[in-house]
């Protein structure tokens, strides 16, 4: 049993985290405490100090020169009998340690010492430390104020001076209430409230509101805070910062105000404006181009919808390279481009503008406008111009040139003007399957000659299209629309582009046709097209008139019928103003027939608006002298038809020419031009419109003609904002890319680009003013319906002001976020999609270790354990926070210096607007020490748990009071007890009722004295007993060094304390013994000499005396496992005399009794006299002599008593009076025994041989004291 | 050599019957009155109770294995000068007693007189 228990306490010594030594304290010569010894040390006591096994040796030996700390510490314990508790260094072992020092045996110099090594935790401490003075710089270098807040009193302190500078006080509020009371702003007291409640359940404080300075003044604090629970969940106290964010605070409610204006105006304008992100590659190449943010206007002016978060790529599959290298140029040279460029993708032409939104090129913003109509009405209106400037040229040659001449003439200026290869002339009789080539020009050698006669047949589908409208086709020979009948016959010809304009005679089949070729390919422009028909009608006309004209010389009659047939409105009249004749087509137009208009003046009072007088003038003259050289040539004029429409004209009027009856007559006509004019006079009306609009508009207002690429109108603001002319730009509108900030230009390009497709654009950029100014631009312009031209209107807004503001802003959000970062050692860097990390700023270095440019490029690998990373940890991290939005990363990581460090943070994606993942986000704290803490804890509640089960020690938990609250399997197991009935002060029960008093005062003084120490009996259930324990006790604290329980130890030390007890005595009974042993011997030699003289007798004797000695000696070293017994002695005596111990003989009658060690030696060399005298002279010097020694144990008021008879027959009688044998041993049993073994003895030597008795007691129990 | 022991009385507590009285018999010799011996603790404290004038003792530390540190306080309370006359080492004596002589056995009676009376 005692063994068993001895095992337990063994592997407990030997298994304990906490080193654990017994040192003795030595004192110097002068008494005073110098030094101490190990006497034990467990295992972890050489881990905890690397010292080697330090038992045997003192501190000195093992140190050189120890902290002198120890032995007072020692010293003092020793002294008081006061547990010490305290951290204390060990400089030449480098380290400190936490101790728990108590007195072992303080008799003795005794001091047990249970101690862990605390260095690592104090270093940490130090670092703490520093880092808090690092911080505190920080904070006084971003003017915020540092405070702590105590939850439970409600009194907070502040650590510098910035509270006074932001609350203008004697004193901050040093507390809730007085905040609550004084400070804050009352329409925010309920949101601070509330925030400190969250704060008080979260953990995280954060609270920005208004408050009053002391000066009446008012203004915005702003707080963070973090709140300390202790391990029940109670809030401790909470530290964070303060800072007046007034600034701030204004700042941004105006640039919210600013923002929202800025917000109705961006979605408002019809301008397209779009944010592109520039996606580079490693080398700084742009990859990829993202549409980042459209505004609503954007899809309408560009027609392409759905774009934001897609490649422009993708969105616009074949870009024009053009815009593609604007982009780029803008976003890497940061020059602002504006541009009006064509994108076949949507056939939409844009104005846009381009300029780089960040220093970095990686957005480009820009603002188009589609200007496609108004590029397409430009160049109409340019081929129209010069269409005109060709027909009017064609009339005037056509007019000179004689009938038969008309055609050749014709094709040869259409081949002239438009180039072609050539031209010829065909007058169709389709019902003969048959056009005659009238007249051919070739340009070109290699063109193979016509034939005189073509079939039309040999070319049906451009017959089938030639009849119903001009035949256009860029590569007639390759023409899909062409049958293969066609391109044969054509290739044969040599044709490639070719144009062919019927000219009908009335309803049906075309009759006259000009043809326009090439040789090979050519795209036709609609306005080329035209020209071809306009000269083909032209030519036509030319040659009918040629024919009229020639006929009226053969018949008047004929001629006016030639003239009623004319498809144009002619009108014939004489010098007198009769109307001879009006076409048809005049009638048809007007409404009024010949009978309505018998002389001239009848339709000239119908010719209005401008150019009315100037025809009714010119007709008026037609017949003056002279006039005959001035035909009156397209003169425009309006004319009111019968039902009352104005229709445009433009008239002509041919020389005066004779009828048969001697009177002049002119011939007039006229050309509807109608709806051209309709047209231009709506363009013109617009116009005024937008000029009106443009002029009360305070920012720049601009119209652009989108195809044309030009300005259509700027208003005259330009000039106030740009600093420069606005003639300037409405010269050239491609310089205004030169007014654009460098870093803008690529933007702007895009934006125009965009806007030239026909979107709103809306875009920001920077110009430049020729002072060197700079200015932000809000650009945002927007398609304006134009009938055919394709026009762009743009508002652009002068924002520097609110631009400047957002940077301020941004500016000093950054600033704090910085400081809140490397306030709270968190470390934030990014990785790309594989992990590679792409950023790495100073509060990775510092929790990592690694700088910026060890890991910039690196995969995230790195910071992860080799096992984490061999597993996979890092890219299912990455995995999970692509799926989920977030991971949390809460691990080990790898340090720099190869150390691991515990991380609590988390893994996000960085989402681009298309929902792509760019970039992961890894934010982390380093919570290596708290998390060292934590499983500290958890190693030592697992150690705890292990240990209150597995020691043989009773375990118990108590509130105060001795208030149990639970108890170990042991205690139960020992006791009996369930662990409910021994909960509260059910455990007292088993207690014995003696005891229970004491230990129920133990816990009375339990809180003032720190613990308890006390020792009582406890029942064993297994057998009833009441066995001596000792119990133990001490407070468990929280932080605040409040008492949460008790903690304590009942341990049975009815065993132990009889085990030790039992090897002190030993130890100190063998000192005892051999120092004594001298002096016995000495006083055998002196009293043998006393008798015998220096003799050969006392050399017997006293050798004999000697080897008895010796012999109980042996007895008493083997008495561990052989326990000493009166027959032991007796018996070891006559062996030693050689005597036989036979029935008859010598008789040994008695119980076993064990004689105790202190009086073995006495009792023996008082038998050895006996003994040896018997063997002598007594009972055994002969045959026939009996020996009968018996003994039995009593009991009498004081305990056991052995009661020894030694009766002897037979031997030599006395030999005379008081001279009984020998005066040695008789001294000894009659004086010695009673003397030193309290025994009471007889010594009678008679005739019939000698008996002794004695008398002794067997227990220890002293003799009753007199005076007790 | 003054004989300093003449005249004292002079407890004498040892446990070995013969040890006593030898020492009892030397230290005679040189003058002193002995009271005792006496072999335990409890007749040692008796005789301290009974006599009316004690000079000095001489106290064996084991009296038949039980430690004479109650007769020893006895005499530091009563401010008899004693000596400690046993085969301990001076480690195993108490602190307290660290100003008490100590007369290695077997003891001489000069050492004796030296060690109380100097």
């Amino acid at each position: 049993m005692r063994d068993r228990s001895e095992e337990k306490y063994q592997a407990l010594f030997h298994y304990m985290d906490e080193a654990f030594a017994v040192v003795e304290v030595l004192k110097d010569g002068a008494g005073e405490w110098a030094d101490f010894r190990f006497l034990d040390a467990n295992p972890a006591f050489m881990k905890h100090t690397s010292m080697p096994y330090p038992v045997g040796k003192t501190a000195t030996e093992l140190l050189g020169n120890p902290n002198p700390r120890w032995t007072a510490l020692y010293g003092r314990v020793i002294d008081t009998g006061e547990p010490i508790r305290v951290e204390e260094s060990e400089p030449t072992l480098a380290r400190t340690f936490d101790l728990n020092i108590f007195a072992l045996d303080r008799e003795r110099n005794q001091v047990a010492v249970l101690f862990t090594d605390i260095t690592e935790r104090k270093a940490m401490e130090h670092a703490l430390r520093e880092s808090e003075a690092r911080l505190r710089i920080a904070t006084e270098a971003a003017e915020l104020g540092v405070w702590e807040w105590d939850a439970v009193t409600d009194t907070a302190s502040w650590e510098n001076d910035r509270p006074y500078e932001i609350f203008g006080r004697d004193k901050p509020p040093l507390s809730v209430a007085t905040f609550l009371d004084e400070v804050v702003h009352p329409d925010d007291a309920e949101l601070f409230r509330t925030a400190i409640d969250a704060a008080l359940k979260s953990g995280q404080f954060r609270f920005t509101g208004r408050f009053h300075r002391s000066d009446g003044t008012q203004r915005w604090l702003e707080s963070f805070g973090k709140v300390e629970f202790a391990p029940d969940g109670t809030p401790l106290r909470m530290s964070g910062v303060s800072a007046d964010v007034t600034e701030r605070m204004l700042t941004e409610q105006a640039l919210r105000e600013s923002e929202a204006k800025f917000r109705t105006l961006f979605e408002s304008i019809d301008q397209g404006l779009a944010v592109v992100e520039m996606i580079y590659d490693e080398h700084g190449g742009i990859v990829d181009m993202i549409f980042r943010q459209v505004n609503g206007a954007y899809e309408r002016q560009s027609g392409v919808s759905d774009v934001v978060g897609r490649s422009v790529h993708a969105v616009v599959p074949d870009l024009e390279e053009s815009w593609i290298e604007r982009l780029t140029r803008v976003a890497t040279t940061g020059e602002p481009e504006r541009v009006v460029d064509y994108n076949s993708h949507v056939n939409r032409w844009f104005e846009a503008y381009f300029a780089r939104v960040d220093e970095e090129g990686r957005f480009v913003a820009f603002v188009f406008t589609n200007v496609s109509e108004r590029k397409a009405a430009e160049q109409e209106l340019r081929e129209r111009e010069e269409r005109q400037a060709f027909l009017l040229k064609l009339s005037d040659a056509l007019r000179a040139t004689p009938g038969e001449e008309i055609v050749a003439r014709a094709a040869e200026m259409l081949a002239e003007e438009l180039q072609l290869d050539l031209c010829y002339v065909v007058t169709v009789a389709g019902e003969e399957d048959r056009a005659d080539v009238i007249h051919q020009l070739r340009r070109r050698s290699d063109m193979p000659e016509l034939p005189a006669t073509i079939r039309l047949s040999a070319f049906p589908k451009a017959l089938a299209t030639w009849q119903e409208r001009t035949l256009v086709s860029d590569n007639l020979a390759a023409d899909p629309d062409m049958e293969e009948t066609d391109r044969r016959n054509v290739a044969a010809l040599h044709f490639g582009g070719l144009i062919a304009a019927p000219v009908r005679h009335g309803p049906g089949t075309p009759i006259w046709s000009i043809v326009a070729v090439m040789a090979g390919p050519r795209h036709w422009t609609a306005s080329e097209v035209a020209l071809v028909e306009e000269t083909a009608e032209r030519s036509w006309a030319a040659v009918e008139r040629s024919r009229a004209e020639r006929a009226l010389r053969n018949s008047e009659e004929q001629f006016r019928r030639s003239v009623l047939d004319a498809p144009i409105p002619v009108i014939m009249h004489a010098e007198d103003g009769e109307v001879l004749q009006i076409s048809r087509s005049w009638t048809e137009l007007t409404g009024y027939t010949i009978e309505d208009s018998h002389v001239i003046q009848d339709w000239l009072t119908r010719a209005y608006g401008f150019g009315g007088e100037g025809v009714r003038g010119a007709m008026e003259a037609a017949f003056a002298p002279g006039g005959s050289d001035r035909p009156m040539r397209g003169v425009p004029f309006e004319i009111v038809t019968r039902e009352g429409e104005r229709r445009s004209w433009s008239f002509s009027a041919s020389s005066p020419g004779r009828l048969s009856d001697g009177r002049r007559f002119v011939i007039g006509m006229a050309e509807d031009i109608t709806e051209r004019t309709r047209a231009e006079q709506a363009l013109a009306e617009s116009e005024t419109l937008f000029r009106t609009m443009a002029e009360v508009i305070e920012d720049v207002f601009y119209v652009t003609d989108l195809d044309a690429g030009r300005l259509i109108y700027l208003s005259s603001t330009y000039d106030n904002v740009w600093g420069r002319p606005a003639a300037e730009l409405m010269g050239d509108l491609s310089r205004f890319i030169e007014t654009i900030h460098p870093d803008d230009r690529a933007e702007v390009e895009r934006s125009q680009a965009l806007q030239a497709s026909g979107g709103a654009v809306h875009s920001e950029y920077r110009i430049v003013r020729p002072d060197g100014e700079i200015r932000w631009i809000l650009d945002r312009c927007f398609p304006i319906p134009d009938g055919g031209r394709r026009l762009s209107a743009g508002v652009a807004s002068d924002i520097t002001d609110r631009r400047e503001a957002e940077e301020r802003v941004r500016a000093g959000e950054e600033r704090l976020r910085l400081l809140v970062e490397s306030v709270r050692d968190y470390a934030i860097f990014t990785t790309d999609r594989d992990g590679i990390i792409t950023s790495w700023p100073a509060g990775a270095t510092a929790v990592f270790g690694w700088s910026e440019a060890e890991m910039l490029g690196r995969s995230v690998d790195a910071t992860f354990t080799p096992e984490d990373s061999t597993a996979g940890e890092p890219r299912r991290e990455r995995e999970i926070a692509a799926r989920d939005g977030l991971a949390p990363n809460v691990r080990w990581h790898l340090h720099k210096g190869g150390s691991l460090i515990f991380i609590e943070g988390s893994t996000q994606p960085l989402v681009s607007a298309d929902g792509e993942i760019r970039e992961f986000i890894k934010i982390g704290q380093d919570v290596t020490e708290a998390r060292r803490v934590q499983q500290a804890l958890a190693e030592s509640e697992q150690r705890m748990r292990t240990l209150t089960e597995g020691i043989p020690q009773l375990v118990w938990r108590s509130a105060d009071q001795g208030q149990w609250t639970w108890s170990s399997p042991q205690w139960q197991r020992c006791t009996g007890q369930s662990l409910e009935e021994s909960l509260g002060l059910g455990w007292l029960e088993t207690l014995h009722p003696d005891d229970r008093a004491r230990a129920m005062q133990a816990w009375d003084k339990a809180v003032e004295t720190g613990g308890i120490d006390v020792e009582y009996r406890v029942y064993r259930a297994a057998d009833g007993a009441y066995l001596w324990h000792h119990t133990r006790s001490v407070p468990v604290r929280d932080e605040g060094g409040r008492i949460i329980e008790w903690l304590g130890t009942t341990t049975d030390v009815q065993q132990l304390k009889g085990y030790q007890e039992r090897q002190e005595v030993m130890v100190a009974e063998l000192q005892h013994r051999t120092r004594n042993l001298i002096s016995v011997v000495r006083s055998i030699a002196q009293q043998t000499m006393a008798q015998t003289g220096p003799t050969e007798a006392f050399r017997d004797e006293f050798n004999h005396r000697l080897e008895a000695l010796a012999r109980v000696q042996g007895l008493l070293s083997r008495s561990d496992e052989e326990p000493i017994t009166i027959e032991a002695l007796i018996r070891m005596e006559l062996d030693a005399l050689g005597a036989k111990v036979e029935p008859g003989r010598i008789d040994l009658t008695g119980p076993s009794v064990r004689i105790r060690h202190s009086v073995v030696q006495t009792l023996a060399l008082a038998l050895h006299e006996l003994a040896t005298n018997a063997r002598k002279y007594g009972a055994l010097s002969n045959d026939k002599g009996h020996l009968d020694v018996g003994w039995r144990t009593y009991c009498d008021d004081r305990g056991e008593r052995l009661a020894l008879d030694w009766a002897e027959v037979g031997g030599e009688a006395p030999k005379g009076e008081g001279n009984s044998r020998r005066g040695y041993g008789r001294e000894l049993i009659e004086q010695a025994l009673p003397y030193s073994l309290d025994a009471r003895t007889s010594f009678e030597h008679d005739a019939a041989g000698l008996r002794c008795t004695i008398d002794m007691p067997l227990s220890r129990n002293r003799k009753r004291r007199k005076s007790a | 050599m003054t004989n300093s022991l003449a005249g004292r009385r002079l407890i004498l507590v040892e446990d070995e019957y013969f040890l006593a009285a030898d020492l009892a018999q030397a230290l005679r010799a040189h003058g002193a009155e002995i009271i005792g011996p006496v072999a335990t603790v409890d007749d040692a404290l008796d005789l301290l109770d009974e006599c009316e004038q004690v000079d000095g003792a001489v106290l064996d530390l084991n009296l038949q294995g039980e430690m004479a540190f109650p007769v020893a306080d006895a005499l530091i309370e009563r401010h008899i000068p004693f000596v400690f006359s046993t085969g301990y080492d001076r480690s195993a004596i108490p602190a307290r007693y660290a100003a008490t002589p100590r007369c290695e056995k077997p003891a001489k009676a000069s050492e004796i007189a030296r060690a109380l009376f100097g």
